[in-house]
């Protein structure tokens, strides 16, 4: 039966699909997530606290550079199947 | 034009009204949750939709014959095959279309294709390892890691933008709805064009109109690319409103992990060459961004319902195919067959449409689940 289910399933690459599944998925709704309390915070502090404010939106720069990261690999993942 | 260029053509017409029920059938799942969270007016994400799957249908023109590679022995497949098939899958779609419910086209496809070859060639055509490892363990696989991806996904973003006002961060979320929507159209246009541009190029080279070797054929993409795309703006609506707010009642945040996580398990899975179903995906997406909410907010009976069509995706399919193909073969090698089949099959879809029209238009779905 492990042998008929080796023969099967490729069990290395279902891991490989499995974290890398994980990483992106998770990964990009947390950039996202980021670039949007980033921007939220930063509009709030605008005119109280500017450094603050700067912080934050540096955090979501870098959050919406992961995201925009994440869609052209998407994209050029499709184009090189 | 002989027997043998009438078959063709009518496999020609069948595959590109398989691509068509496709479109309106699957793509529904992509734009659902962006409807259902009013991230986009429902016209305008639907054309939207339709935009990018006819996008995706041209950026990879690889052949797609995997339907037909490692399932059925190719040696032995025949345009009648090819239409049995065709005909098995797009009756499976019309009738889960009928009831509203999202099941995986490409399955259909497979599924009446192995129906008609083992009417045709008997066991020995197919190859199970390749049917179990190609097709049954992703069907198990993709709707399981999405849910799990998706159930994490939406639990970090609570616990980003958990105490922030709600309304900006549902606009937020709403805007990140339209890329990661339009990633998961763009994808399925790649994927699920490709199919049929790839058993109308298989039609082609079985007739002796193609080189084993040649490329798809130019106006083989643009009429597959256009036809998914007409079904994509022309329908889905019934299936629109099971995805978008029969299974759950979702927010901005929860639509937005549920069509990035299912982009990131489709393309994961892309990247590493493992075929898995973009319904079974956005499914288990939708319903992982709902149960690691709250595990009641799940309707679970449509989310059983869902699984019964999935699982009865591949047998029904295969029945209906190896029935075509007998019906078909009654009337001879010729092209009386498939002429006969392909009328009663367009009076078949014609009696589906007509019902389902008398019995209500368009739905519309809205984020706090009131519908018409």
């Amino acid at each position: 039966m492990p042998a008929l289910a080796t023969k099967v399933v490729d069990f290395g690459q279902l891991a490989e699909v499995i974290y890398v599944s994980l990483i992106a998925g998770v990964g990009i709704s947390l950039a996202f997530s980021i670039v949007i309390r980033g921007a939220v915070r930063a509009g709030e502090h605008r005119r109280t606290r500017p450094v603050v404010a700067g912080a934050h939106a540096l955090m979501a720069v870098i959050g919406l550079i992961v995201v925009l990261a994440a869609v052209v690999f998407g994209v050029s993942t499709m184009l090189s199947k | 034009m002989d027997g043998a260029d009438i078959v063709l053509a009518i496999v020609v017409a069948t595959a590109l009204a398989f691509d068509f029920t496709n479109g309106f059938h699957d793509t529904a799942n992509v734009v659902a949750t962006t409807i259902s969270t009013r991230a986009l007016p429902p016209r305008v994400a639907v054309t939207l939709a339709a935009l990018l799957n006819f996008v995706g249908a041209f950026l990879s023109l690889a052949v797609a014959t995997t339907i037909a590679n490692d399932i059925v022995d190719q040696a032995l497949v025949t345009t009648t095959i090819i239409f049995a098939g065709l005909v098995g899958a797009i009756v499976w779609n019309l009738v889960t279309w009928y009831f509203g419910l999202p099941s995986s086209s490409s399955h259909a496809l497979i599924g009446g294709v192995v129906g008609a070859m083992l009417v045709a060639n008997g066991t020995s055509a197919i190859d199970f390892d390749g049917l179990a490892g190609k097709v049954l363990v992703p069907a198990l696989i993709a709707p399981v890691l999405a849910f799990a991806v998706a159930g994490i996904g939406i639990l970090v973003c609570y616990r980003i933008v958990g105490r922030l006002a709600p309304g900006p961060v549902s606009r937020g979320y709403r805007l990140g709805q339209v890329l990661s929507g339009g990633m998961l159209a763009l994808a399925h246009g790649t994927n699920d064009a490709q199919k049929t541009m790839g058993i109308i190029t298989l039609a082609l080279i079985a007739n002796g109109n193609l080189a084993a070797d040649a490329a798809v054929p130019t106006w083989v993409i643009v009429s597959a690319a256009t036809a998914i795309a007409l079904g994509t703006y022309l329908g889905g609506w019934r299936i629109i409103k099971t995805m978008g707010s029969r299974i759950i009642k979702m927010d901005p945040a929860q639509g937005f992990a549920a069509q990035s996580s299912g982009s990131a398990v489709i393309l994961a899975a892309t990247h590493f060459g493992y075929p898995l179903s973009t319904t079974h995906t956005i499914s288990g997406a939708v319903m992982g961004a709902g149960a690691a909410k709250r595990l009641s907010a799940v309707r679970w009976g449509v989310a059983g319902n869902i699984v019964v069509a999935w699982v009865l995706t591949l047998p029904c399919a295969a029945i209906v195919g190896g029935l075509v193909y007998g019906v078909t073969h009654l009337f001879g090698d010729g092209a009386a067959g498939p002429v006969i089949v392909a009328a009663a099959g367009v009076a078949f879809t014609a009696y589906v449409f007509v019902r389902r029209l008398q019995q209500g238009a368009a739905i519309t779905t809205t984020a706090e689940g009131t519908s018409t």
